[in-house]
């Protein structure tokens, strides 16, 4: 397991963590746990309480949600990203199941215990609140123009027949 | 550079050439083929007017090996009325086609650089040649990265040749669909996903990105907010194009003729234009 310096390092590394201030960074390493996953395994279930967040250092991960057609992939996670975003908002459940597509090394946060601490702070408090809204704004976007359906052509205000 | 072809009698004139092969890429997206007997020269990233007498005429940009001589293919969507007819047409049928025309891909500014090529749906046909010079010329560039983004499983263009390229040692192939099915193991999500997870060095990369605007829009910011200078970014730009050679005005954005300034353009050259609503 990486000691809690190195940890502080290696998140400072990250996009996501970048330009956070040393003793916030030490907060978070102090929450923090090495995690390995194998792959298939369902590592978030929908429906279940959220009370932390995935950093991806390997692997890749599948959002998804159970329908009539199957399990359908909603977004992919890969090295970097961060897995979970639900613990921060009420009612703190997983809003879809996370599942292992390939063998994940992540680190894990346990976002209780962090939340707590970090109400002692308010600069922590709203610099982690703040990251995360930017996350979350960002997949958000993402999503928006997935339904725009932009790789479509106009629909055709021809009356041709098409030959396939 | 004279972009006119060997035996072209006028920039405006259109030489007959038969179809002598064609394939479905997708429902509404086939390739037609064209024997040139080694007189059509093109580089990566230049386009052709092709015509069909009666019915009307289309830019397409060329997404064959350019340094194949003996043949040039183009490939299309049938999406209007000119591309709905060319795609009822099949071997021995005879277009007409005049060019190539505009600005090819700046190959060599990403000489001892990562080179990022970013597809988004139809906009890997024309960025097809350029991948066959890039190979060609592989010992030129560092790491070699293309990532593409798809509407759907089913629309992924050149599936032999995105498998053939990612089997190869010297070169990294990502791809993302916006709708997963069940059986699709793959990304998804938006192909500025896939920006954010490239491994490149941002002071030494350049990339050429083609697909609808909006998606190159977001490539572009995702690039940029990875540390890469718009300098080093290129476009594929589209808009409605008659002449080819920057009479017209039809292709016109702002002051550039996309036919004859584009359609490759860099991204600190166009993005200003890009802002402009409804232009």
């Amino acid at each position: 397991m990486s000691t809690p310096g190195s940890l502080v390092d290696q998140l400072a590394a990250t996009d996501f963590f970048s330009g956070m201030a040393e003793n916030e960074l030490e907060l978070l390493a102090r929450h923090a746990q090495a995690t390995e996953h194998d792959a298939g395994v369902l590592i978030l279930q929908r429906g279940r309480p959220a009370s932390g967040f995935y950093l991806i250092t390997e692997g890749r991960v599948a959002l998804q949600l159970q329908t009539s057609r199957g399990a359908l992939v909603v977004q992919t996670l890969g090295r970097g990203d961060v897995l979970g975003l639900s613990w921060l908002i009420a009612p703190r459940v997983w809003q879809f199941s996370a599942k292992a597509l390939t063998p994940i090394s992540s680190i894990h946060f346990e976002t209780d215990a962090l939340l707590e601490a970090a109400e002692q702070d308010v600069a922590i408090h709203d610099d982690l609140v703040s990251r995360f809204l930017g996350l979350m704004a960002k997949r958000l976007h993402s999503t928006r123009l997935q339904l725009l359906d932009l790789y479509q052509p106009a629909v055709y205000q021809g009356t041709d027949e098409w030959i396939r | 550079m004279d972009t006119l072809n060997a035996g072209s009698v006028s920039a405006m004139l259109p030489s007959a050439f038969p179809i002598v092969d064609k394939d479905w890429e997708l429902a509404d997206t086939y390739t037609l083929h064209f024997a040139t007997d080694g007189a059509f020269d093109f580089d990566p990233g230049q386009m052709v007017m092709i015509s069909q007498p009666g019915v009307g005429e289309v830019p397409i940009s060329i997404s064959s090996n350019p340094d194949v001589h003996d043949r040039m293919s183009l490939t299309i969507r049938g999406s209007g009325s000119v591309t709905r007819a060319l795609g009822r047409l099949d071997y021995g049928d005879v277009v007409g086609i005049r060019g190539p025309y505009g600005t090819p891909w700046p190959l060599d500014t990403a000489i001892d650089q990562d080179l990022m090529i970013i597809a988004g749906g139809i906009g890997l046909a024309p960025l097809r040649s350029l991948i066959y010079r890039a190979l060609a010329r592989r010992s030129d560039f560092r790491n070699l990265t293309l990532l593409y983004g798809s509407r759907d499983p089913q629309s992924l263009l050149f599936e032999r040749e995105l498998h053939e390229w990612r089997g190869r040692f010297d070169m990294e192939v990502e791809i993302t669909v916006d709708r997963s099915s069940p059986e699709w193991m793959g990304e998804v999500g938006l192909v500025t996903s896939l920006v954010d997870r490239a491994r490149f060095s941002e002071a030494d990369a350049v990339a050429m990105v083609c697909g609808p605007e909006i998606m190159m829009h977001f490539v572009g910011i995702a690039l940029t907010d990875k540390g890469m200078h718009p300098d080093n970014i290129f476009f594929s730009m589209e808009r409605n194009m008659k002449c080819g050679i920057g009479l017209c005005g039809h292709c016109q954005l702002g002051a550039e003729f996309l036919c004859k300034d584009g359609p490759v353009f860099s991204l600190s050259r166009i993005e200003p234009l890009m802002k402009v609503e409804e232009l």
